[in-house]
């Protein structure tokens, strides 16, 4: 499949052609390659496809979905109160040892 | 001003990132859900991003990871996989995986790091620049992380699950 030397077009330079993010050069050049090449012109159709079907039925409402969700009060973290208490523990440990070992 | 940032991530991205996890999930609910908890993950650590621009492989890379744990789980769920032997280490040369669905296979028993970069290398045919920018590791990380795999599918091939 994939090789650096690679003839078909870079993903990213697709995805950069669906944002609409290349110059008018690079985006020649894309385009001419997507017209020869059947491969890329399925990958960059299928995203075309995925992602239109999301901007037409689903932007708008799981924007609104994902605010409602952010704005919800978070549930805390869980304490790591075991983490602590070995924190504890290892410090009296260290204790004991030094007074022992001062008294010896 | 955090929001009106995220909200020009959303719009600019949400739609790709939606085809990419839509991709991985094979899946519209599923990609929804994905696509979600990666604009709300995004929100979480959006000091990160210093433009809009820069901001894609970021969020790529939130998808990637979290759209191949789904599928992962999807997998474990469906059919245990059995555990695949630790590579040994040696360097392999990388391999040219020309059968998708013992390769899909593979990526469900192979650790986290590794299936990230298979799946952007090999699925998503991104060259290695490409998966190591997405990923925020280097080149030579990459390359190791696809020879790390070969070992792997040489030993599931030991193991006589070979590609049909």
């Amino acid at each position: 499949m994939n090789q650096d030397q690679s003839p078909h077009l870079a993903t990213t330079t697709l995805d950069e052609l669906h944002l609409g993010g290349l110059s008018p050069e690079e985006e020649q050049q894309a385009k001419a390659h997507l017209a020869e090449c059947p491969a890329c012109s399925r990958r960059m159709a299928s995203t075309t496809a995925s992602a239109d079907r999301y901007r037409e039925q689903l932007n708008q409402s799981t924007m609104e979905e994902i605010r409602r969700r952010l704005e919800q009060p978070r549930a805390s973290k869980p304490r790591r109160a075991w983490l602590w208490g070995l924190v504890a523990l290892a410090a009296t440990g260290a204790a004991v040892g030094a007074f022992l070992a001062l008294r010896g | 001003m955090a929001d009106k940032r995220w909200e020009e991530l959303y719009l600019a991205y949400a739609p790709l990132i939606f085809a990419k996890c839509r991709k991985i999930l094979d899946n519209d609910a599923a990609a929804h859900d994905a696509t979600q908890e990666t604009f709300i993950r995004a929100y979480e650590h959006l000091a990160k991003v210093r433009s809009v621009r820069e901001a894609l492989p970021w969020i790529y890379s939130i998808a990637i990871r979290y759209s191949l744990q789904m599928r992962r789980n999807n997998q474990m769920r469906a059919q245990p996989v059995a555990e695949v032997p630790e590579p040994s280490g040696g360097a392999h040369a990388e391999e040219s995986f020309t059968n998708r669905d013992f390769l899909l296979r593979l990526m469900d028993k192979v650790p986290e790091n590794v299936r990230e970069v298979a799946w952007l290398h090999y699925i998503e045919e991104m060259n290695q620049g490409e998966v190591a920018r997405v990923l925020g590791i280097s080149r030579r990380t990459v390359v190791y992380r696809l020879a790390e795999l070969s070992e792997f599918a040489v030993r599931l091939r030991a193991t006589g699950d070979s590609p049909k």
